[in-house]
């Protein structure tokens, strides 16, 4: 949609070290001719989908507010730098009451339309010890809308990353195993083959979007493990658009289409033109029906 | 300005006069009599001086502000010594204070609490007595009459410092102002302290009052108490009252004239104590000017001197006087108060005081009323006080008692009404304890009541509940005046030396001030004695309630009273019964926390009074003296809401009393002086509502005086006193609390009085002897079962506030104050007392003490739970739960079964260390999963019982673990984690059905619902589960549960400002979602109110947690969750099982608990089924009855007669073949209109016929029915029910449908139709005439029986039952009725049927007459059980045929339950066509009115049926309401298929009715 480009600002917010980086990434895909890149953030509500974001402009773009959904519609932001653009499209969460916000959805794809996702940030939080069924579904959902594909192009963002584990579990291996619960969750919602599965490989991220986020001796917001994230996390991002795989580009076949009640349509006049000839061969045995017992009705 | 007052008091009475006449208000000063205590001569005396002098200050700086100064009402009494003097002043200075504080409130009592040493106290009160004065004055000034009082109270004040010295007394003149300024309305409460001892004369002069010698201190306290009130109103004429001892001019009146004398006898004599009222009269003329108040000034003398300990006491007593003074201000509203004083001096005046109690009693009464008026003038004297119901609110009642036995209570009520904007009325009582010899105490409850604009006063005036002790008042704030202003309450606390008493009273707070306007009414309650005055007895009960320990300091402040006030006058009631029940000091301040936590904040402040108690052993008189004091201080705290400062002024004036009390025992003298002060009370009254109290010592006119006139020095004196230490505090905002102390206050003095007779050391001693406390526990008790509380003692006024009637308890109650003294070596003194207890006791039925025990036990329990905990019982929610039980033992709270009681218990139980804890906890743990379910559960435990696992389901299906931790065993149901997609549901119920076995085998107390704290947000993601865990589960499982928050270390997330939230709105936030979402699920009231909300507790089961020193984990906010949470858990399983054991009397469920009203039942609603016309049911036809079910009237017989002509008609006519279907089709349009219309002609020909032929059957039945029924039935068959007819509304919901000429498949009428012609039971189905949106509208049956019970009585039964999508209902009507000869028959019937979702039992019975050939009255009740609930309703209804085709009908009802009442009317016009019944024309309109609480809801009702061609009919029933609201059916049947589309109309009605009314009904939905 018609949102406006500007000078991406925030880019100036970071420390140094990390503009290094991002630089550098960029420097990259500009390499593979690639000036613009399309990045969608999608993810069950309230996991920090829309502070992501925010992190990842440097700027505050998106309102955030702790316990409501600020964002009901997708909402782009587009910042370019140096003949460079990026688009970031923050969509509103996934889940409500229960299940899955197929309207959301709905909405995100009339958003998408005629637009190539480069990206697809999944974001779930680190900091929670269950995947259940609903994550299925929202994975499901997904699939279902923009097809299997799409996972080849994604990112598994896990945010809320500084936190300590509990059970005496290490960092690693509490984020291990939740980002691994995580993509077997997106294994089953998806219908991935196992091949498939491992073909798509999708990287896992973390992030703290938390103002609170400890730093590194660079001023870069730094996880538990002193890694700098936003370098990381745009590290990942430029690897998976410049993967083999094809980016998705949404298109109003992919929109309009995906109703498989729609392949009948084409046989409704049919059917109605038998449904006459059948009608009128059963009333006319029934007139001649009549006809032969001589009797009126 | 000091000199001034002095001056002015003899002048006064002038003044007052034409105050009165001019102004409306003004605080009436009391100088409260000191009893002088001899050896505290020195110190005390002096310190007694200091005091005064800064009242005499702050008087005039009142008086200044006043200009007018007209009045110093306030006299102090001079007495004969110094102590005297002091005494006075103190008690002006108190009386003053109090004022001031009200106006400056809370800083001003503070001060004096800080200040310890009498006089800087005293000087420090005074000042801000000034200020307050100032204040009040500047509000005065704007009204005239509020400077006058102001004034007044100045005078008075300048006289106690003039005669501080020569003071003895302590006169209290209170008043309280209340002004009701128009425009500004403010309020101005003044009370007076009365001054106990007037030692001069001199001063007797201006100060009419004077205490009468010192001897008797209480007398003089007594008679200034009655002035005061008066002085108020009436200023002038009360003062002379006042004087009456003196006699001055005080047009004392009667009652008070009674009291009056007596107390004059005792001023002079010194004889006793007196009481003086004063009444109406004064009332009156006070009407005219001002407004009313109250001013009580106990005195009480103690007697010995132990200097020191005496002065205690004294200072104690001075609680005495709070005086209040309500004005109105405008003019117009004059405000009587009627203040009696009861100075009793022995029984007869014992007697007298409970006279006065009754006095009260009504007064409350009419106070309610008031407060449903609202404001109105008030004009009265004694009388006055009903009077002053009707204008006023307030009034105070003071009691006194006497050392023998008497005790009076003065109760005075002030009422004040504002004219115009608000006004309000404090009344204080002010009792006096005069101690010499005996102490006396009185208590004065003020209340005070703001009819202010709001109106709604509560009244709260119970207080006058007398006997001896008094009343307490019952302040009612108004609530909304609160809210409005925010204003403070006024607690105001007399403190008594007794402290409690006196406190109480105050506390009672109910003086509430409103801010500005409002005006608390204090009750001061004099106990006077003579010497040997059972209020001796009471003093020294307090005395030892002191000694005890019991440290009763639970006074409280009352400062949260003004939130209460806010909150809401229910609030007020609660937090007043649950002072009550606290009786104990402790109970109060627990109680106060209470209240804090629900309404608002109670501060407890309290002075305590306690020690100075003790110190008044010896002195007990003089700790009277000091419970005036606080009661002065009370005052003055309602005069401007700040109960604490209040109390402490009360301390102070206590410690005060105590010391004078030392020095000079008998305070007769400054008895007498008091009287006189309370003269000058009267007319000081407006001033302050200082209480003052006397306290003489006999033996030396020293007496001392503790003069509460500075609360502050009272409460320095209490510190210093504090050895003792007991003192009373709490002064819990609420009267009720006051009360209790009060109630202990009696207790112990009385005990102490003993004892101190003896000897000084004794006396100590013995106070502290565990009969003491065990006396005072018993008063306490008692206290709080009296809430209601007219009684001081065991009163449960404190929930009766809120019902209006709580007068004619009062003198009983008041015996039971006194009670509590155990046996001492004064048999008389005692032998009331324990007739009181017994009586108390023995009220109590087995039952009831049961479960009182129970009750008690569980708090026992509790008690030592927290200990276990280590928790205190202040912290917020124990403080809760205490309260809450408090609430549930309610009325029947006796000294057994206190707070203190149990602690005490509970201490040694857990010290022993043997005695079983009987308490064990069951808790299940629900919640999603991974939220920390089972590490919860090892957190409390405390090991890892319960294995977890961060990724897998470490718990995989439900169990038990069980651990005892601090000796209570726990047992956890653990559960595996609740899935929260909408699609897992059915998993989760198969889960709960499996939880819900373990339940049945352990049923779980608790229901811990467990969430994490960090990821919170409104997606409502947990509602799938939530709806799941009700349905499998039951909504019930709610009560119990707590919301458990996990991972509550985690930081707060970034706002929307991008910077963190702070910890403790992240919490609310994030249980505010939660809970909420409960709510939802519930789908019940919890989202509305935040009572109902679940309890939050937060968990963090990291072992990273931070950690306090203690090792125990602490969260972010400091706070230590584990103990917190198990508490959470003891308090709810605790409660719920104090609720089980009370359940038959009072099945509180946690909501009720939580304030949820009690669901009343819809009496709107049974109003309008009460006022249903009915007919009466008839024999059948074969039995001999008239089975004719018309309501043709005979009229119409005739008719019949008379158009034989008619009927031949249709024989005449040409034969006529009607035509066949197919012919009919081949005929023209004109042939067939003309055949149809020749048709229906016929057809109508024809019916006409058979209808007359019927009627003439059925004529000719009659004439036979007589014949045979005169013999066999004494039946006649006369037609008894024209009314019965068609038209009328027959129950019977669905009229006979009319079938189509043949079998139609398509009308489902059919499918349920039976009839059975031949039997009497008729069965239909039930259509429902209104809906639309069902395809078929039936959806019930209906069977109606008919049969005449011993062949004479015609009864019927229906029963319908319907059944629709969402609800079962179930309907019987049932009715028998018998005639009575040709005009009369009688109905009596039951009914079922669902109202709600609970079943309603009706019996009703109607009689119907004939009176006039035209007309029939009938005349019904009925009474309905609903739930718990009994409503009964009585209804009269007429019905008049206006020719053949009009009738009209009207009736008239009312329907009552709980107090509650709902009126209705209806009229309804039938206009029928003129051949019905053969035409169906009909039309009826109908008005409907019914107003309940205060709502009034109109109803307009049109039905209208009109036949449209021939095949068609229009029915139209058109509703509207006064809210706007309405409903329009419009019913057309046809057998014409075009006119179908006539049902267009209906939508398009209803848009041009939407555009009539664009604001449409569409939110207004009228509460019916």
């Amino acid at each position: 949609m018609g949102s406006i480009v500007r000078e991406w600002v925030g880019f100036q917010q970071f420390p140094a070290a990390t503009q290094e980086k991002l630089i550098e990434f960029f420097a990259k895909l500009k390499q593979k001719d690639m000036n613009s890149l399309t990045i969608v953030v999608m993810g069950k509500g309230g996991v920090g989908k829309s502070s992501t974001v925010n992190s990842l402009i440097g700027e505050q773009v998106v309102r955030v507010s702790p316990f409501q959904a600020e964002s009901l519609r997708p909402v782009i932001v587009s910042r370019t730098m140096g003949g460079f653009t990026i688009n970031i499209i923050d969509t509103p969460g996934l889940v409500e009451a229960g299940y899955v916000n197929h309207q959301a959805l709905e909405l995100i794809k009339g958003f998408l339309v005629n637009r190539t996702i480069d990206v697809l940030l999944y974001v779930d939080r680190l900091d929670v010890y269950r995947v259940d069924e609903l994550d299925k579904q929202v994975v499901q959902a997904i699939t279902q809308t923009f097809g299997k594909e799409i996972w080849c192009k994604t990112l598994l963002v896990l945010t809320h990353a500084q936190f300590s584990p509990p059970d005496d579990l290490s960092y690693e291996t509490f984020s291990f195993k939740r980002s691994d619960s995580l993509l077997k969750t997106i294994r089953a919602g998806s219908k991935m083959g196992k091949q498939q599965f491992e073909d798509s490989a999708i990287e896992v991220v973390y992030a703290e979007n938390s103002g609170r986020c400890s730093k590194n001796d660079k001023e870069e917001k730094a996880l538990p493990n002193g890694e700098a994230w936003i370098p990381n996390l745009v590290k990942a991002i430029t690897d998976v658009a410049t993967n083999q795989k094809k980016a998705i580009h949404v298109d109003k076949k992919m929109v309009d289409g995906s109703y498989s009640d729609d392949k009948g349509k084409k046989l409704i006049p049919l059917i109605i033109a038998a449904q006459y000839f059948v009608v009128k061969t059963i009333q006319g045995a029934i007139r001649n029906d009549i006809k032969i017992s001589g009797k009126p009705l | 300005m000091d000199s001034k007052a002095a001056v002015t008091p003899p002048e006064q009475n002038p003044f007052y006069a034409s105050s009165g006449q001019s102004g409306k208000t003004y605080a009436s000063v009391v100088a409260a009599a000191a009893a002088a205590s001899k050896d505290g001569g020195a110190v005390s005396s002096a310190k007694e001086i200091d005091s005064s002098p800064e009242p005499g200050d702050s008087d005039k700086g009142g008086a200044d502000a006043l200009s007018a100064a007209e009045k110093s009402s306030l006299e102090v009494g001079a007495d004969v010594k110094a102590s005297d003097e002091d005494l006075a002043s103190p008690v002006a200075a108190s009386s003053l204070s109090p004022e001031s504080e009200a106006g400056e409130e809370n800083k001003k009592v503070e001060g004096d609490g800080e200040s310890k040493e009498s006089v800087d106290v005293a000087e420090k009160q005074g000042g801000i007595v000034d200020e307050k004065v100032s204040d009040e004055a500047g509000a005065p000034e704007a009204a005239p009459e509020a400077v006058s009082e102001e004034k007044s109270g100045e005078d008075g004040v300048g006289i106690t410092e003039e005669e501080n010295k020569k003071v003895g007394e302590g006169v209290d003149g209170e008043s309280r102002l209340e002004n009701g300024s128009v425009d500004v309305g403010e309020k101005e409460a003044s009370t007076d302290g009365v001054v106990g001892g007037a030692d001069k004369e001199e001063e007797e002069e201006k100060s009419s009052l004077e205490v009468g010698a010192d001897e008797k201190v209480s007398n003089e306290a007594a008679s200034l108490l009655s002035e005061e009130p008066e002085a108020v109103s009436e200023k002038a004429t009360g003062e002379d009252d006042v004087g009456v001892t003196q006699e001055e001019d005080k047009k004392v009146e009667e009652a008070v004239s009674e009291k009056l004398t007596g107390e004059d006898k005792l001023g002079v004599t010194e004889e006793e104590n007196k009481k003086v009222e004063e009444d109406v009269d004064d009332v009156d003329d006070n009407e005219q000017s001002g407004k009313t108040y109250a001013s009580v000034v106990a005195v009480s003398a103690s007697k010995d001197g132990e200097a020191v300990s005496s002065e205690k006491e004294f200072a104690s007593s001075p609680e005495a006087v709070s005086g209040d003074s309500d004005k109105g201000i405008a003019a117009d509203k004059e405000v009587k108060t009627s203040l009696e004083v009861g100075a009793d001096e022995k029984v007869s005046d014992e007697a007298g005081s409970p006279e006065t109690a009754s006095l009260l009693s009504p007064e409350p009464e009419v106070v309610s009323e008031k407060t449903t008026e609202e404001n109105k003038k008030v004009e009265e004297g004694v009388d006055d006080v009903e009077v002053n119901a009707q204008s006023g609110k307030t009034y105070a009642s003071v009691a006194e008692e006497t050392v023998n036995d008497v005790e009076d209570d003065g109760e005075l009520n002030l009422e004040n009404k504002s004219v115009d904007v608000t006004e309000k009325q404090a009344s204080t009582e002010v009792m006096l304890n005069e101690n010499p010899e005996m102490e006396n105490e009185s208590k004065a409850a003020g209340v005070e009541e703001e009819a202010v604009v709001s109106k709604n006063n509560d009244e709260v005036t119970k207080g006058g509940e007398t006997n001896e002790e008094e009343r307490k008042v019952d302040v009612d704030d108004k609530i909304d005046d609160v809210a409005e202003e925010g204003s403070v309450e006024l607690t105001n606390k007399v403190v008594d030396s007794s402290t409690i008493e006196s406190v109480h009273v105050d506390v009672a707070k109910p003086g509430v001030a409103v801010v500005g306007d409002v005006e608390g009414i204090e009750e001061v309650k004099l106990n006077a004695d003579g010497e040997r005055l059972e209020v001796a007895n009471k003093f020294d009960q307090l005395g030892h309630n002191d000694g005890d320990g019991l440290e009763v300091e639970s006074n409280k402040s009352v400062e949260a009273v003004g939130e209460k006030l806010t909150s809401g006058a229910d609030s007020i009631a609660d937090s007043s019964k649950l002072e009550f029940a606290d009786r104990s000091a402790a109970e109060a301040e627990d109680v106060a926390a209470e209240k804090l936590s629900e309404a608002a904040t109670v501060e407890p402040d309290e002075p305590k009074v306690g020690g100075s108690e003790e110190e008044l052993h010896v002195s007990e008189s003089l700790t009277v003296g000091s419970v005036d004091a606080r009661e002065d201080s009370e005052p003055a705290a309602e005069l401007q809401s700040e109960p604490n400062s209040n109390p402490e002024a009360k301390e102070v004036s206590e410690g005060n009393i105590a010391e004078e009390g030392g020095d000079k025992l008998p305070v007769a003298d400054i008895v007498s002086r008091e009287f006189s002060l309370e003269g000058k009370e009267v007319e000081h009254e407006p001033s302050g509502g200082g209480v003052a109290v006397v306290d003489r010592s006999d033996s030396e006119e020293e007496t001392e005086e503790m003069i509460f006139g500075s609360s502050e020095a009272a409460r320095q004196f209490l510190a210093e006193l504090e050895k003792a230490s007991s003192g009373i505090e709490a002064h819990s905002d609420e009267a009720n609390i006051s009360n209790n102390m009060s109630d202990r206050i009696d207790g112990q003095i009385v005990t102490d009085s003993e004892e101190d007779v003896d000897t000084e050391d004794e006396g100590e001693e013995k106070m502290f002897d565990s009969e003491a406390l065990a006396a005072l526990l018993k008063a306490a008790t008692g206290g709080g079962s009296s809430e209601g509380g007219n009684f001081t003692i065991t009163s449960q006024d404190g929930t009766k506030l809120f019902s209006m009637d709580r007068p004619a308890g009062l003198s009983s109650s008041f015996k039971p104050l006194k009670p509590a003294a155990a046996p001492r070596p004064r048999p008389n003194i005692f032998s009331n007392p324990n007739v009181t207890v017994d009586e108390s006791e023995i009220n109590l039925s087995e039952e009831e003490k049961q479960k009182l025990e129970k009750l008690q036990s569980l708090r026992v329990k509790f008690l030592r739970l927290l200990q276990r905990l280590g928790q205190s019982a202040e912290d917020s929610i124990a403080a809760q739960v205490l309260y809450r039980i408090a609430l549930l033992a309610g009325r029947q709270t006796g000294q057994l079964f206190s707070l203190d009681a149990a602690k005490k218990k509970a201490v040694e139980y857990e010290a022993e260390g043997n005695e079983e804890l009987n308490f064990s906890l069951n808790i299940l743990v629900l919640g999603k999963a991974g939220v920390g379910k089972s590490a919860t559960i090892n957190s409390i435990l405390g090991n890892q019982k319960a294995s977890t696992d961060a990724f897998g389901l470490s718990t995989n299906s439900v169990r038990e673990v069980s651990e005892t931790v601090g000796g209570i065993k726990i047992t956890f149901i653990d559960t595996p984690g609740l899935k929260p997609a909408a699609m897992d549901q059915s998993a989760n119920s198969k889960m709960l059905s499996s939880v819900k076995k373990v339940m049945k085998r352990c049923p779980p107390d608790i229901v811990l619902y467990v969430d994490r704290l960090d990821t919170q947000n409104r997606d409502l993601n947990n509602l799938p589960l939530l709806r799941t865990v009700t349905a499998s589960l039951g909504a019930s499982i709610w009560k119990n549960a707590i919301v458990t928050l996990t991972h509550a270390a985690s930081a707060p997330p970034d706002g929307p400002s991008g910077a963190p939230l702070s910890y403790d709105v992240f919490v609310a936030q994030c249980s505010h979602i939660v809970q909420q979402s409960i709510g939802q699920a519930v789908g019940d009231l919890r989202l509305m109110n935040p009572s109902l909300m679940n309890p939050v507790s937060l968990v963090e089961n990291h072992p990273l947690c931070r950690k306090n020193r203690e090792g125990v984990k602490v969260l972010p906010n400091g706070q230590t969750w584990r103990p917190q949470l198990l508490l959470l858990c003891y308090s709810l399983k605790v409660l719920s099982e104090a609720n089980a054991l009370l359940k038959p009397q009072e099945p509180l469920d946690q909501r009720k608990l939580f304030g949820f009203r009690v669901r009343s039942p819809p009496l709107p609603y049974l109003l309008s089924s009460l006022l249903q016309s009915r007919a009466h049911p008839k024999l059948p036809t074969d039995q001999g009855g008239d089975s004719v079910d018309s309501d043709i009237e005979i009229d119409d017989v005739s008719d019949t007669e008379q158009e034989d002509g008619d009927e031949d008609e249709y024989d005449q006519l040409p034969p006529f073949k009607p035509l066949r279907k197919t012919q009919l089709a081949k005929l023209s349009k004109e042939q067939r209109k003309a055949y149809l219309e020749e048709y229906d002609y016929r057809v109508k020909l024809l019916q006409k016929k058979q209808w007359r032929e019927e009627l003439k059957r059925m004529r000719e039945m009659k004439k036979n029915g007589k014949k045979v029924g005169e013999n066999e039935f004494g039946y006649p068959g006369e037609e008894e029910d024209p009314e019965n007819g068609a038209p009328a509304a027959v129950p019977v919901p669905l009229p006979d449908m009319v079938l189509p000429p043949s079998f139609d498949s398509d009308n489902s009428a059919y499918r349920y139709r039976f009839l059975e012609p031949t039997s009497q039971l008729l069965t239909r189905p039930v259509l429902d005439t209104h809906g639309w949106d069902h395809d078929c509208g039936y959806d019930g049956v209906n069977a109606e029986y008919s049969l005449a019970i011993a062949s004479r009585f015609p009864a019927t039964a229906t029963v319908q039952t319907t059944k629709d999508k969402k609800e079962f209902n179930i309907h019987l009507d049932s009715s028998v009725s018998a005639k009575h000869g040709e005009s009369g028959s009688t109905m009596a019937g039951f009914d079922i049927q669902n109202v709600g979702k609970q079943l309603a039992y009706v019996v009703r019975g109607e009689t119907k007459f004939k009176n006039l050939k035209k007309n029939k009255t009938t005349l019904g009740g009925s009474v309905t059980f609903l739930g718990e609930n009994i409503a009964t309703g009585v209804k009269l209804e007429d019905q008049i045929s206006l020719g053949k085709r009009f009738v009209l009908v009207g009736s008239t009802g009312t329907m009552r339950s709980q107090g509650d009442a709902a009126y209705g009317a209806n009229l309804e016009v039938r206009l029928k066509e003129a051949d019905f019944p053969i035409g169906q024309d009909q039309h009826s309109l109908g008005l409907s009115l019914v107003k309940w609480r205060g709502d009034l809801a109109l109803g307009g009702n049109l039905q209208s049926q009109v036949s449209v061609g021939r095949n068609s009919k229009i029915a139209l029933r058109a509703g509207l309401n006064n809210k706007m609201s309405g409903q329009i059916t419009l019913r057309t049947s046809s057998s014409d298929q075009l006119q179908i589309a006539l049902t267009a109309i209906l939508p398009i009605a209803m848009s041009i009715y939407k555009m009539l009314r664009p604001e449409g009904a569409t939110d207004k939905y009228s509460m019916y």
